[in-house]
């Protein structure tokens, strides 16, 4: 079991019981917690993911496009409004 | 025995708090970490929220009982509450940078050096991109997030550029440009990391 999945579950359950015994603004302020805490964890596997692919093999052009690619559509979801 | 007036009943939310601050500072501890196998560990964990959110049903029936006293306490027992969370996530978030540091040390050459880099800023952008799209992050988090991206994106293209030269031409001076492209990369992601961990400051 992924502590970091528990302490994400715990914020969120936190979260509602103060949602439900009134106090909005702390909720709020929980739950965009559990969603910073939950951002980082994938950020963290992502860079897993790229230590697995330096190991295994050599990184191509292929690799590059792709990530631009990546980026490119991430930083228009960022900037749209 | 009267459990209702019980001092266990009457100090519930505050009991849970401290269980949470020791299950927190057991897993801070290497020596201490090993004492509370992982399953058990997860289960506590598991039982304090789940107490905790029990508890905040109950505090909130109490305090809408028509002659029920005034509970003073439930503002401190809150704040006492979500400090005990903030520095329980915390912990936990300085824990899992391990994909991270595995990544870096991966990179022999300057050419993954710069793949690395790369990588990074693209999981942080996902995430700033993830996190801008969630209802409960506030304006001004989303502004200085973008901001960071507005300063990092010239230079990781940069980078991307010198490498397609560097492995082109393989000399001295294309290595070396790679090099500070690399580098200047590195602190203007540190910065859209610190941007992230800012917006998680304000936030608390």
């Amino acid at each position: 079991v992924n502590s970091l999945v528990l302490a994400i579950i715990g914020l969120r359950a936190v979260a509602l019981s103060l949602f439900l015994a009134g106090d909005t603004k702390s909720s709020e302020r929980l739950y965009l917690l559990a969603d910073l805490v939950e951002a980082g964890k994938a950020t963290d596997e992502h860079m897993s993911a790229v230590a697995e692919k330096l190991r295994s093999r050599t990184i191509t052009d292929a690799d590059w496009d792709e990530l631009f690619q990546r980026i490119e559509a991430d930083r228009e979801r960022l900037h749209s409004d | 025995m009267d459990l209702r007036n019980s001092a266990v009943n009457r100090h519930k939310t505050k009991l849970l708090g401290i269980i949470m601050i020791v299950l927190g500072f057991l897993q801070t501890d290497t020596a201490l970490k090993g004492l509370v196998p992982e399953n058990l560990y997860a289960l506590l964990v598991s039982l304090a929220g789940l107490g905790t959110l029990i508890c905040g049903f109950l505090n909130s029936f109490e305090s809408t009982q028509p002659d029920a006293p005034v509970n003073k306490q439930a503002g401190s027992v809150r704040l006492a509450m979500l400090f005990t969370l903030v520095v329980t996530t915390f912990t936990l978030i300085s824990m899992g940078c391990t994909g991270m540091q595995a990544a870096y040390k991966q990179a022999d050459t300057i050419d993954e050096q710069a793949y690395v880099v790369a990588e990074h800023y693209a999981s942080l952008v996902k995430e700033a991109a993830d996190l801008k799209e969630k209802p409960s992050t506030p304006r001004a988090v989303v502004t200085r997030m973008r901001e960071a991206d507005l300063a990092a994106a010239p230079v990781v293209n940069r980078v991307r550029d010198l490498r397609k030269s560097y492995l082109t031409i393989r000399d001295a001076k294309t290595e070396l440009e790679l090099q500070e492209a690399v580098n200047e990369a590195i602190l203007l992601v540190a910065d859209l990391v610190r941007a992230v961990k800012q917006a998680r400051g304000e936030s608390t």
